[in-house]
């Protein structure tokens, strides 16, 4: 059988074959993979359990709980960080922007006014 | 060995320029024979050898080849017969160019049962005995006429036919290497292969061996 | 299988080799892009799908004029007297914008006595033990992200949140969120609630929202129909409504970026109608030779099945393999921004090694068969015809 093929067959049908052993062996690990993130996962739900909030922290920037009654799609995402979520045309840009790399009160001995 | 009895061709049937290229053609050639069809350009002699060769079908008409009737034959069975009994040689070789020599060879066998080292090991002798062993692994293209003939001649035969056909083998050939070709069909006659040979060359008119020469002009035997 | 097809088949792979390598490049292309978008849409859905069962069946938002509004806290002890309903309290939340860094805290308030909580917080915070007695002063317990924030645009042990009446509320830095919640918790502070009443000035008779605890499936529907009865004035957002929204609107990431691979689909389906739409004069003679020299038409199409099979198969895996690695090893930079979207407190997270055999199933008999078949049908109309024929 394998001896009707030629050597240079046999290394293209040989190139063949490893790369799909080797899809299906990554495949494999990946599912393997997940199998081992059970701890992961428990501390995942654990965390969800406590905040009961659904969202992933990429997309906790905007004001409301997500609902199908709000009508843009577009807007359960946000496209910028510096986008003010607001009613009706779902943003506003925030044109006084900030210079974020200002450190503000750091070690600061000033004591804040008005206690609590 | 092969029999034709009142075969018609005709091309483009139905249509406005429907022709009938072969008319009432009967003959029979015998076992062990050396038979030439002779005639002009577009005679109808390479027709003949297609159907010969279940090539093509005829229009009309019964084809024996080796006692068993092809003229109807499913394309799979023609098929079988094509790689059991016959050896076709066509008029420009018909190789694959991009393909060594061993390669061309050998295609006729790559379907059946025999291994490929046995296959190469008579694809080999029979490239010894035509002189181009040495060619072996060269790409197709890269030979003369005259070897690209020679490899035409050594596929014809790896599957070891019992009739040989050759369309115009010389057309493409100088007298030197008609004459080097007549000699390998003289051999091949000698071992015993019935040869049904279609040209126009006047080189085979003069040809000693040959067993009978039929002469078609306007796709009937004159 | 005759192998001696198989290795002539091999051997005709070597010519028209710029073809034959295009048609493996796009094809892999392809297959690589849909992997690729598929399994990161899925990996992230799956993190949310993960965490859906522990979300509460129904959120109740009182809304006034289109927009949500706080909601009175006795709302709860009615609604936790309805026949199905386990469990209804009232949530304290709310976003705090730090202007200076142009992020959005979300702030929880918790009874951290409350022994429901203790149990759930105890495992998966980290306290930080050199610190404060959190009996007086204000502390949170904050996720990674914020903490990082703080470390670097603030303190590392306090931050000043600023009350809506001006005033400060120095809050301490009591413990942090583990590591593996970082996708869930990032940008989460989590504070006692009657702090968070005060820093949002929401007062004792009101809250956020509420949160209804329905343990019976079946029953949910009736209860929001009851609460919905009760308090017309209400939104109710139920668990199917989280996770229908967010497939919408993984499906819609997806396919819009789908649709700009069109390019790349276009490309593919050319390949195949020009495949389908006829052999070279090249190929139509060999199929003529082949079958002058006795090859019968199922020869033919085994050589034809073996190539297109082996080219087919190869860019499919080739490029599986490729987005596998892509997404789930390399974590698929750039494409993922596009499935994440925008943010300043975007955790460090690891897209979790779904692979979803649905998807790859889908991907293989819209790819492989089609290019199979654009291989063997054009084949095929060659060999059925005289061998006469195909060769002149």
């Amino acid at each position: 059988m394998f001896s009707d093929l030629t050597p240079t067959s046999k290394k293209i049908l040989l190139v063949f074959i490893a790369v799909i052993s080797f899809t299906i062996l990554e495949i494999g690990y990946y599912n393997f993979e997940y199998r081992n993130l059970s701890s992961t996962i428990l501390q995942k739900k654990k965390a969800v359990s406590l905040t009961q909030l659904p969202d992933l922290a990429f997309v906790t920037e905007t004001v409301w709980l997500r609902h199908r009654s709000i009508t843009s799609l577009f807007s359960v995402f946000p496209e910028d960080g510096n986008l003010l979520d607001y009613y009706p045309s779902s943003f506003v840009y925030n044109l006084q922007l900030p210079n974020k790399s200002k450190q503000v009160n750091q070690y600061s001995n000033e004591e804040p006014r008005n206690e609590f | 060995m092969i029999k034709l009895e009142s075969i018609y061709k005709n091309y483009n049937i139905g249509e406005h320029n429907e022709s009938e290229v072969l008319k009432n053609i009967s003959f029979l050639v015998k076992e062990n024979d050396f038979t030439i069809l002779r005639g002009p350009s577009g005679s109808g002699k390479s027709t003949i050898l297609s159907i010969i060769g279940g090539l093509i079908k005829p229009t009309k008409g019964e084809v024996f080849v080796d006692g068993k009737s092809i003229a109807k034959l499913p394309d799979k069975f023609a098929s079988l017969v094509r790689q059991e009994k016959i050896g076709f040689i066509f008029q420009k070789f018909n190789l694959i160019h991009e393909l060594n020599t061993i390669d061309n060879i050998t295609i006729p066998l790559l379907p059946g049962k025999l291994s490929r080292l046995e296959i190469e090991k008579r694809a080999e002798e029979i490239l010894d005995d035509l002189s181009i062993l040495n060619k072996k692994n060269v790409l197709v293209k890269k030979l003369s006429g005259g070897e690209q003939q020679r490899v035409a001649i050594a596929r014809a035969l790896i599957n070891r036919p019992k009739i040989i056909l050759a369309d115009e083998p010389t057309a493409n050939l100088d007298k030197k290497l008609s004459l080097s070709f007549i000699q390998i069909i003289k051999e091949l006659k000698q071992k015993g292969i019935t040869i049904l040979l279609a040209s126009h060359d006047p080189l085979f008119s003069e040809l000693k061996c040959v067993d009978n020469f039929i002469d078609i002009q306007h796709g009937e035997i004159k | 299988m005759n192998f001696k097809l198989v290795d002539f088949t091999l051997k005709s792979l070597k010519r028209n080799m710029t073809k034959k390598l295009s048609v493996i490049f796009i094809f892999t292309v392809l297959v690589f892009l849909l992997v690729s978008v598929f399994s990161i849409s899925s990996s992230i859905k799956k993190e949310l799908l993960i965490s859906v069962d522990s979300l509460p069946e129904l959120i109740v938002q009182k809304m006034s004029g289109g927009r949500q509004t706080l909601i009175p806290v006795e709302r709860a002890f009615e609604i936790a007297s309805i026949p199905g309903v386990n469990n209804a309290y009232d949530r304290v939340w709310g976003y705090y914008f730090f202007e200076n860094v142009n992020v959005n805290f979300t702030i929880l308030g918790l009874d951290f006595d409350l022994e429901t909580y203790k149990k759930k917080y105890d495992n998966i915070i980290e306290m930080n033990s050199d610190i404060i007695d959190t009996s007086n002063t204000p502390f949170m317990i904050a996720g990674k992200g914020v903490v990082e924030i703080f470390n670097s645009y603030y303190n590392p042990n306090y931050f000043d949140f600023i009350k809506g009446n001006g005033k400060r509320m120095r809050t301490n830095i009591a413990g942090s969120f583990s590591d593996e919640s970082a996708l869930e918790t990032n940008d989460v502070i989590l504070m006692p609630i009657q702090n968070v009443r005060e820093l949002f000035d929401i007062e004792e008779h009101l809250a956020t929202d509420i949160v209804v605890r329905v343990p019976n499936p079946e029953e949910i529907d009736v209860v929001k129909q009851k609460i919905q009865f009760m308090y017309p004035d209400c939104r109710l957002v139920s668990r199917q409504d989280i996770e229908a929204s967010y497939q919408n609107v993984f499906d819609y990431k997806s396919g819009l970026f789908l649709s700009l691979l069109i390019a790349a689909f276009v490309a593919f389906f050319i390949l195949i109608y020009d495949k389908t739409s006829g052999l070279s004069l090249e190929d139509k003679r060999e199929i003529g030779i082949l079958k002058a020299v006795g090859w019968q038409v199922e020869n033919i199409l085994q050589i034809k099945f073996i190539e297109g099979a082996i080219i087919s198969l190869f860019s499919f895996s080739f490029g599986t393999g490729l987005a596998l690695f892509y997404v789930y090893t390399l974590q698929a930079p750039l494409l993922r921004n596009l499935f994440t979207g925008a943010s300043y407190l975007k955790p460090e997270f690891d897209l979790l090694p779904i692979v979803d055999l649905q998807v790859l199933s889908l991907i293989f008999i819209l790819t492989v068969p089609i290019y199979i078949m654009a291989t063997i049908i054009p084949s095929w109309r060659a060999a059925i015809i005289d061998a006469d024929e195909v060769m002149h």
